[in-house]
């Protein structure tokens, strides 16, 4: 490549950068600025908005309502779905499809016509079992399925499932331990990140929660916004931040393994020339 | 016109050696029929090789003798003991892979000691047996590499090395050493029957 392509290319980088950036920054920076506004145009700013935050129990509720949601739809989803994909994929691959098929649905299912469906569920619950805000998991584990059954597909894939568990088989591993000790450590950064998927999925979650009358965090934001716009706008700027520094955790850990391998590997290198 | 090589190895010096018998084996996949009726006994501690042509079903026979694959009908009988509807794990016979097998999150010798590990021998001696076997593979200075930091033939050798500290009764290579240069391949075909 000669040096002026280079250059060009280097200036076009920063170019794309510094437009998206702005497109990113923008919004979010006006908001910041609106949200740390005085109640006249000559006050000066103040942060009492992001302090009433804390003031306000119904929103900390809400928030920990939704972080809570985040982690048990994580959790779930990680249980229900990690080990049927390894299965399907080693012991039933004629049912690859059917899965893909269940997992993808949802997204091609509008919001709307999901809590049609589940307003009669839900109705039932609240009566029976809990009134509890924890009970949306359930609907949200079905809500993040699409994205986490795509990153987890990608994760098998990159490895090669069927020989690393044939060698396992034949060391004498049973099943348990080959999809606990062989096909997981080889798929965390795929683990992960459907994980933090589905916490973003959950975070953002507006409508369903809306209209089966349950307050979570966007919610709550909503419901804020109209008695008290600074402190809604507040809280939409601290969860898109949250969101914000989940995707660079995700970006750091998605990194490839080999790196990381190589830092372990040297680190158990000191550690075995001891012995 | 043969152009792969399969070898079923039998009994390791620890132990006596077993008979393994295949008995009328036979596999269809779809319309393809991999084994049709396959009759071999393989006396105690003999090293036997299958070969035939690349497809000529090589591969689907040690399958069946390790129950990866079911057959469709005949019966394998290790050491007078009829192993056809046992699982894998259950039925001590190491294996070494045509394609490349190594655990890729564990070291080298993370690798060996996975199966004694499985057998729930204890740390120390796990230790011991996995620096012995990799020795045996010339592979002692490369105890702490991972798979994605060896060569082809490191790797198969490795495998080798795993598959011969379970010390188990019926040893299948697939094609180990089809990856490895003619003098190594020369140190290592001693090496099934002196571990
Ligand atoms: N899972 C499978 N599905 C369909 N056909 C298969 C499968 N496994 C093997 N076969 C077919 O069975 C036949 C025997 O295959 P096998 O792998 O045993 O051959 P091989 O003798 O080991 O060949 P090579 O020397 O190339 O390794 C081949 O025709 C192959 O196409
Ligand atoms: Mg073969």
């Amino acid at each position: 490549m000669s040096r002026s392509r280079r250059l060009k290319l280097q200036v076009f980088r920063v170019i794309v950068f510094l437009v998206f950036g702005a497109f990113f920054l923008v919004p979010i920076g006006a908001m910041f600025e609106f949200s740390t506004r005085g109640n006249t145009d000559t006050a000066p700013r103040t942060l009492s908005a992001w302090q009433t935050i804390f003031q306000t129990p119904d929103l900390v509720a809400a928030i920990l309502a939704s972080l809570a949601l985040a982690v048990i739809t994580s959790a779930g989803m990680l249980v229900l779905l990690v080990p049927t994909m390894i299965w399907v994929r080693l012991r039933l691959p004629r049912l690859n499809r059917v899965v893909e098929f269940l997992c993808l649905l949802p997204l091609t299912i509008p919001a709307i016509v999901l809590v049609a469906g589940l307003a009669p569920e839900y109705r039932w619950l609240s009566i029976n079992v809990s009134e509890s805000i924890l009970t949306l998991a359930f609907v949200y584990l079905v809500l993040v399925l699409p994205y986490t059954y795509r990153t987890l597909h990608a994760g098998l894939a990159a490895i090669d499932v069927k020989t690393l568990s044939e060698a396992a088989r034949s060391l004498g591993a049973g099943w348990a331990t080959v999809m606990g000790r062989i096909i997981v450590p080889n798929m965390w950064s795929a683990l992960l990140n459907a994980a933090l998927l589905s916490v973003a999925v959950v975070l953002g979650e507006f409508t369903i929660a809306n209209l089966l009358n349950y307050v979570n965090l966007q919610v709550a934001i909503a419901l804020l916004g109209r008695a008290n716009a600074g402190v809604s706008i507040a809280v939409a700027v601290a969860s898109l931040m949250f969101a914000f520094i989940l995707l660079v955790i995700l970006s750091f850990f998605g990194r490839p393994r080999a790196r990381v391998a190589q830092l372990e590997a040297d680190t158990t290198l000191s550690w075995g020339q001891k012995t | 016109m043969p152009t792969a090589v399969a070898a079923a190895g039998v009994g390791t010096a620890a132990r006596a050696g077993v008979e393994v018998r295949l008995e009328n084996l036979r596999r269809r996949y779809g319309g393809v029929t991999a084994l049709d009726g396959l009759n071999l006994t393989m006396a105690p501690g003999e090293l036997v090789a299958l070969l035939g042509p690349s497809g000529c079903g090589k591969t689907t026979a040690l399958r069946l003798v390790a129950g990866l694959e079911q057959a469709d009908s005949g019966r394998v009988v290790v050491a007078g003991e009829d192993v056809t509807g046992q699982p894998t794990n259950k039925r001590d016979v190491g294996m070494v892979f045509q394609a490349y097998s190594l655990f890729p999150h564990m070291t080298a010798w993370q690798n060996v000691a996975f199966g004694l590990q499985m057998r729930k021998v204890d740390t120390a001696r796990r230790r011991k047996r996995a620096g012995d076997m990799l020795e045996l593979v010339g592979l002692s200075g490369f105890a702490n590499r991972f798979a994605h930091q060896l060569s082809g033939g490191q790797q198969q050798r490795v495998a080798l090395a795993r598959a011969l500290a379970i010390e188990p009764k019926v040893l299948l290579l697939d094609e180990p050493l089809s990856a490895l240069d003619a003098k190594v391949r020369a140190r290592l075909r001693g090496s099934p029957r002196s571990s």
